[in-house]
């Protein structure tokens, strides 16, 4: 009986220890990013271009909307009247640098944001400490990539949501 | 007298030599091709305006059973409209961009680059951003020049006829 109520009692202590170390335990690790497919079509990528530009339109907004396949290359773009010279650049390297990583550049703005070994994240090539740039993906596959570029960082990652939704 | 006589032979001589010199570079100079007459410059094309001749190039390359990359451009060469069809070669997107920006920059089609070249006049080839390949095209709207079309996937002469097919949707 004695030895009953020890091996309970270290059970519990077990399982109490278990779950404050399961506590302390750093965030889960994020879920492996989907797997890349095949490169998103001119048709899915007009619709998804079309979806974000009537965002920024709505918006009052002037936005150069770039969509890239899983590589990074360029499939389509389009440059709303007026936008500012330099985002013709911009919204392309935000989608490339959301298909190159697999994530959106929110990712990357807010690791930065975050300092100390965050800032790791400017020592590689490609990425883009930007809201805007959001992978496609399709049928559990990254099929592409929008970047959006124009308005502030949080804007122009409102037009390229309203892009990747359209293709859902 | 003999002194006025001896100046006005050194100013003959010399008006002599310097006429046969100029004659000499004359003949000596390469047939430099004239640029065409270019229209003033306009608003740059639209995005409205892109994507009607857009449609209307891809349109065109799907009767000729053609892949191909689209870009157009504002006179300045920079991008207002790209898209690039299914199983289009990787090396149109670069192409199809470059003739765009070569047709808006010097103002002409880029296929007249591949014609000078031909005729040897192979001093273009130092010149930045030239695309010696048929398929870039000037857009001139309302008599002003608003940008450009370049097409790639095709042969020179498909590529610049699906470009015209885009023209003719602005006009």
């Amino acid at each position: 009986m004695r030895k009953a109520v020890l091996t309970s009692l270290a059970a519990a202590a077990a399982i109490l220890l278990s779950a404050q170390a399961y506590a302390q335990a750093p965030a889960a690790p994020p879920a492996a990013p989907p797997g890349y497919g095949e490169t998103i079509n001119i048709e899915q990528a007009k619709k998804a271009a079309g979806a974000a530009v009537a965002e920024a339109k709505k918006n009052n907004w002037a936005m150069a909307i770039t969509i890239v396949g899983p590589t990074g290359e360029l499939v389509y773009f389009e440059k709303m009247d007026n936008t500012q010279y330099g985002s013709i650049v911009i919204s392309q390297h935000k989608a490339r640098a959301a298909a190159i990583f697999k994530r959106p550049t929110k990712a990357f703005e807010d690791r930065i944001a975050q300092g100390g070994a965050g800032l790791t994240a400017l020592t590689l090539d490609g990425i883009i400490a930007s809201e805007g740039g959001i992978p496609i993906v399709v049928g559990g596959k990254i099929i592409g990539a929008i970047g959006a570029s124009g308005a502030t960082g949080a804007q122009d990652g409102q037009a390229s949501t309203a892009g990747v939704d359209a293709l859902k | 007298m003999q002194c006025f006589r001896l100046a006005l032979l050194i100013v003959c001589t010399a008006l002599f030599a310097g006429s046969a010199l100029h004659a000499q570079q004359q003949t000596a100079a390469p047939a430099a091709p004239s640029p065409p007459p270019a229209p003033p410059f306009g608003m740059p094309v639209t995005l409205d305006q892109a994507t009607k001749m857009a449609d209307a190039a891809i349109a065109e390359a799907k009767k000729l059973n053609l892949a191909v990359a689209i870009a157009i451009t504002e006179p300045n060469g920079e991008l207002v409209y790209f898209g690039k069809m299914e199983n289009a070669p990787y090396s149109a997107t670069q192409l199809a961009q470059q003739k765009a920006t070569t047709a808006a920059r010097y103002r002409r089609p880029s296929r007249a680059f591949q014609e000078q070249l031909a005729a040897g006049n192979t001093f273009f080839l130092t010149f930045g951003g030239v695309i010696a390949a048929a398929g870039g095209l000037p857009v001139v709207h309302g008599g002003k020049l608003i940008g450009s079309i370049g097409v790639s996937g095709g042969s020179g002469a498909q590529d610049e006829q699906v470009g015209r097919a885009g023209l003719g949707a602005l006009n």
